[in-house]
């Protein structure tokens, strides 16, 4: 079994990220070509993927990024500010409901394992938490399937429900430009386990809750605003980093 | 099954596929599967959309452009079908941009299958459609950008003024104006085997290359009109159903056998049919 160990390693020099230069998300067409590229280049090198993966739990940064949620965990392989340009894996863990949001950021997301049908919507009284769930409109269906990459504005409307457990998707994120994004529950969530979480689901409207009524809302917020208290309890296990690194490895992933 | 105007969205339009249409199915020119696309096109009478469920709507339309692009041995037989049919040669349509064969028309059903093959023009005009629609990529593929919803564009012009806009001659004024403002939500790469529908309200652009061929399958007109915009020079026009087209605009159009027959043996050299 790896042991690891929380100490700084250095930084592996990666041009592929390095040399990017600062990706403007302002330009969305421009940078959605750019973006595209690396994804399908990063996911492609398989030992660049294990380097950078195998370096997570030993930078205190990245590995403070990792999460276990409610429907699906996170890994954060790569993050620097400076040139707006995150990269992180993104597995549902549980089937996953159609939840209407838009995000802290803009994106480009490569579909690695699984399909899914992406919704697009349109609010054309506003989004918030007076938004009746009939008055967020779907206005576009799409089929993403493995191979599959797509690039999204912070402000559109839209859910990519993993409705497959071991759905996997690889992410390149900008900065974000907003505090917290709005989400609204487009379908139920009830899930069995749902009790544990209800004490802390019912705390804040800026938790994701683990049960919901159609048109229930909350908003997300970045991991800086979070408590250390809910930092901790979302905080990925190396147990559980463990067991991705495996999967992944046997999915012929990485 | 649903016939016309019920509430319910038919789904099962076919009997089903006997085998996994492989690549390899598709290729196979003995053809095989003809009694079976017999069944398939005599099947799409029984089958209706109903729109007003936009959800379901999408779901049924996909499956039906999944189940005619993956079946070659139909496909071919519906290409083939129009050579005979003067109603559907009629609703055929050269463009700048595209040309597309009408398949079938249910249209009193709820849908009307079409079969896109782009030119070797390709720009980006954002525009909408006077109908919603699923689509499915046969072969081919083109930078896909979702702008938004179209509400905004529409503004308070009267109906008899737009008609003076038709084609990129005879442009609105207002163009210019629009320059910028088309802002994009979602971009990607539509490749070979990619499904999707799309609501008539939203704003688009697909940017072809040569020869990239769909099965399109829309929805009754939803407007009497819908826009498009040529992001290069900002010309802005308005595209109407044929009830509202001038003769002119109509000719102009106009597919005729020989360019359908065009169309067809470039379909067959692509291997499609």
């Amino acid at each position: 079994m790896t042991v690891y160990t929380m100490t700084h390693a250095a930084p592996p020099r990666v041009p592929l990220l390095q040399d990017l230069g600062r990706l403007d998300w302002d330009r969305l067409e421009e940078t959605s070509v750019i973006a595209e590229r690396v994804l399908r280049k990063f996911a492609a090198d398989k030992r660049l993927f294990n380097e950078l993966l195998d370096r997570v739990p030993s930078n205190p940064e990245l590995w403070a990024k990792c999460e276990e949620d409610l429907v699906e965990d996170k890994i954060v392989l790569w993050d620097d500010i400076d040139n707006g340009v995150r990269i992180r894996l993104r597995m549902s863990t549980a089937p996953q409901q159609r939840l209407a949001h838009n995000h802290r950021f803009s994106f480009s997301n490569l579909v690695l394992r699984g399909s899914y049908v992406h919704w697009g919507y349109v609010a054309p009284k506003g989004f918030g938490k007076d938004t009746l769930p009939e008055e967020v409109e779907t206005v576009l269906l799409h089929e993403d399937r493995v191979g599959d990459c797509f690039t999204i504005h912070h402000d559109t409307l839209h859910s990519t429900p993993f409705t497959e457990v071991g759905t996997v998707s690889l992410v390149l994120r900008g900065n974000p430009v907003k505090r917290r994004a709005p989400v609204m529950f487009k379908e139920p969530r009830d899930r069995d386990d749902a009790l544990k979480y209800l004490a802390t689901a019912s705390q804040s409207d800026e938790v994701e809750p683990a049960k919901a009524r159609t048109g229930d809302f909350f908003w997300r917020v970045g991991e800086e605003l979070e408590s250390v208290e809910r930092r901790r309890e979302r905080q990925m296990s190396l147990d559980r980093f463990a067991y991705w690194r495996k999967t992944l490895r046997d999915w012929d992933l990485i | 099954m649903d016939i016309a105007g019920g509430p319910q969205n038919s789904r099962d339009f076919g009997t089903p596929i006997s085998s996994p249409l492989t690549r390899q199915g598709r290729n196979n020119s003995a053809d095989p599967r003809a009694s079976d696309a017999r069944v398939v096109i005599e099947n799409l009478d029984r089958v209706s959309i109903n729109w007003r469920d936009f959800e379901n709507a999408a779901r049924a339309s996909r499956e039906l452009a999944k189940r005619i692009g993956l079946d070659r041995a139909t496909l071919r037989a519906l290409v083939y079908g129009i050579e005979s049919s003067p109603a559907l040669l009629k609703l055929c349509e050269k463009h700048q941009l595209l040309n597309y064969l009408v398949l079938y028309d249910g249209l009193d059903r709820g849908f009307r299958i079409r079969l896109h093959v782009s030119t070797n023009y390709h720009l980006d005009r954002p525009h909408d459609h006077r109908f919603s629609f699923s689509s499915y990529i046969v072969r081919g593929k083109y930078r896909h950008t979702w702008y938004g919803n179209s509400a905004a564009l529409y503004g308070n012009e009267s109906d008899a003024v737009r008609k003076k806009y038709y084609d990129q001659a005879h442009v609105d004024p207002a163009g210019p104006a629009m320059q910028g403002t088309f802002r994009a939500s979602l971009i990607r790469e539509e490749t070979e085997g990619n499904c999707y529908t799309i609501h008539h309200s939203v704003i688009h652009s697909t940017v072809t290359t040569d020869d990239t061929v769909s099965v399109f399958v829309r929805s009754p007109a939803e407007k009497p009109y819908s826009v498009i915009y040529d992001s290069d020079t900002a010309r802005l026009w308005w595209r109407f159903g044929r009830q509202d087209e001038t003769p002119e605009r109509r000719q102009e159009k106009e597919m005729s056998l020989n360019d359908y027959y065009a169309i067809r043996d470039r379909l067959e050299k692509l291997q499609v049919i």
